[in-house]
């Protein structure tokens, strides 16, 4: 019957249609590769150690922080955290973004827009990032924030312009007292891993399942949170 | 007053998702249920539902094209929303691992919006047919819709009827991904104590389906009564299916907080602060307004089968998933990610993620809504007929 041969044929030409539409949708993602180069894993692993019996609340690496990477006032990449003692005594805790190495943070970026560059440092795409909030959201350290200028989602970068350039991150230098170490933990050698051998570290908050990369010498209990 | 503890960067930004993904969760609740009643009657052979299937099927795909709008708005960069397509996180990587929740979404969304297209133009092809024949303005409209066809044959209804019952079948599992997800999603952010648990995923489905069930008793109430075709026996049947869902969701939740309090963890106190100090007027309405009373109504048979009752008890549930996703969500962040602090959230009135921009989308659902259900006749003799199969 010449209706239904009618019929037929606009079935099929809809299930192409539709066969063509689908397969368009799940291609898209070939239309953006998102490249690999330079993403392998590389021959070092950043790490710091912070140790908070140096510390005495100058402030110092927060400004130079500031100051270095334009950080907004009311935002922070880096913080101290003042401790009143009962007793009498004041303790100061350095606080910053671990650079883990299970950042949760990364993981639930829809857009691979944040990603854990080769030696360990976790950084942010500022092109590509949507300011969707969920790595913000899944940071148990509260290292993260919403730039109010860029309106997208910043951290601590660890200097990343200035490490390999041979410099030290901006915080670590400012410091006066040298409670602020940066190195590579992979190298036997450095200052990093020397400290690390020689002396009782922590991590804050290692339940989390992040692995964080920053170890103290000397938390405290109730600033482990 | 428990001591408080929080970060610095909770001071400037206490709370990230605001009203707008309070409300997200609940527009795609209300179209996964209203779909899943609907296709109690096209797939799974309950056509004591077909009259009210109709409209589901038309509320289910308004609330889905509105579904992105409260996430574009929230994003800081709206432009850019379109890379959870062309980049999207679902391969981990070295550099890239694990697997965003998130990222999902914009496939989710393209494919439960193909299978609901198509749908919908299969299940009122006939319908379409019979109003083109009527002639009119739009008359070239219907017949495109209707796929070019000219009359309603016996073939076209089985084959029809056919396609409608996989594609409603299908939509099932899709339709409990598409909101399961969201649920999965805040489950996954380990850093919030209320919502890193395995209960998000599965309450959050559902209450998605007592918000589904009770906004289609609403809207086939209104519009089957204006019509003078209210057909009661389904108001009853929705009623027993939403005093049981109540019932599991009442459930589920009441074990939640069982564990929570029996547990009681470092962060105990600020949770019990949350519901007691912070957040009473709106855990009110999720347990008791939105919650008890509904239940305990529509447990009784004689009040079940009184039409106010279930209306009145509809829009009580209806408030209470809504109270239920406010909770979640904005309570959620309240507590901090010290989990031994309180932050605030000030809902803001005006601006892209203010309240009336969230009266805004329920609006332009609304009117969405409006110009379906004027093209797609709710009571269609064939949609709400022989589509969902023989028998009343």
């Amino acid at each position: 019957m010449s209706s239904d041969d009618n019929q037929i044929n606009r079935r099929e030409a809809l299930a192409s249609l539709c066969g063509v539409g689908i397969s368009l949708v799940i291609a898209t993602p070939l239309f953006e590769r998102i490249s690999e180069e330079g993403r392998e894993a590389g021959s070092k692993r950043w790490a710091m150690v912070i140790d908070v019996s140096k510390c005495y609340g100058c402030y110092a690496c927060l400004a130079a922080c500031a100051a270095e990477n334009n950080v907004p006032i009311g935002v922070f990449r880096t913080w101290i955290e003042r401790y009143v003692k009962a007793e009498g005594g004041v303790v100061f805790v350095p606080k910053m973004c671990n650079h883990c190495e299970e950042p949760s943070c990364v993981e639930v970026c829809p857009v691979n827009a944040t990603f854990k560059a080769p030696n360990g440092e976790v950084l942010v795409d500022d092109n590509i990032c949507i300011g969707c909030g969920a790595c913000i959201q899944n940071c148990p350290y509260g290292a993260r924030f919403f730039n109010p200028i860029k309106g997208v989602a910043d951290k601590c970068t660890l200097c990343n312009h200035r490490i390999y350039d041979g410099k030290l991150p901006a915080c670590v230098e400012a410091c006066p007292t040298g409670a602020r170490v940066f190195g590579d933990v992979k190298d036997p050698n450095s200052e990093l891993s020397k400290l690390i051998k020689d002396n009782s570290v922590s991590k804050w908050k290692p339940w989390t399942g992040n692995k964080p990369m920053v170890f103290y010498i000397g938390l405290p209990e109730e600033a482990n949170r | 007053m428990v001591e408080q503890f929080i970060y610095p960067n909770e001071m400037a930004q206490p709370v990230i998702w605001g009203v707008l993904i309070a409300i997200y969760p609940y527009i795609t609740g209300l179209v996964a249920g209203s779909f899943i009643v609907s296709s109690l009657a096209y797939a799974l052979g309950k056509t004591n539902y077909k009259k009210v299937a109709g409209i589901a099927v038309l509320l289910s795909f308004t609330l889905l094209l509105i579904a992105p709008l409260p996430l574009i708005a929230d994003l800081k960069q709206p432009d850019r929303a379109w890379e959870i397509f062309t980049r999207p996180h679902l391969v981990p990587t070295s550099a890239y691992p694990n697997i965003s929740p998130m990222a999902v979404f914009g496939y989710l969304l393209i494919g439960y919006i193909i299978l609901m297209a198509i749908e919908i133009i299969f299940l009122w092809r006939a319908d379409l047919v019979e109003k083109a024949k009527n002639g009119g303005r739009f008359r070239w409209l219907y017949r495109a819709l209707a796929l070019g066809a000219k009359e309603v044959s016996d073939t076209m209804l089985r084959r029809d009827k056919k396609i409608v019952a996989v594609l409603a079948l299908i939509g099932i599992p899709l339709a409990a991904i598409f909101h399961g997800y969201v649920g999965f999603l805040f489950g996954s952010v380990k850093a919030r104590i209320l919502w890193a648990t395995p209960f998000m995923a599965v309450d959050f489905l559902v209450s998605a389906i007592v918000s589904g069930i009770a906004l289609l008793i609403v809207i086939y109430y209104a519009f089957a009564s204006y019509a003078k075709k209210l057909d009661k026996n389904i108001i009853y049947g929705l009623a027993g299916l939403l005093a049981w869902t109540l019932l599991i969701d009442l459930a589920l939740k009441g074990t939640d907080e069982l564990y929570r309090t029996y547990h009681r963890t470092a962060s105990w106190p600020y949770l019990h602060a949350l519901k007691f100090d912070v957040m009473v007027a709106t855990g009110l309405i999720e347990f008791i307004i939105g919650g008890a009373i509904p239940l305990v109504l529509l447990l009784i048979p004689q009040l079940r089968r009184s039409t106010p009752v279930v209306l009145l008890s509809s829009f009580l549930a209806l408030l209470g998933v809504l109270a239920y996703r406010w909770n979640m969500v904005i309570g959620g962040q309240i507590i901090s990610r010290t989990e031994q602090g309180l932050l605030w959230y000030a809902m803001p009135i005006f601006g892209k993620e203010g309240l009336i921009a969230s009266l805004g989308i329920f609006a332009a659902g609304v009117l969405i809504f409006t110009v379906l259900s004027w093209i797609f006749p709710w009571d269609g003799k064939y949609a709400t007929g022989e589509m969902g199969g023989e028998g009343k």
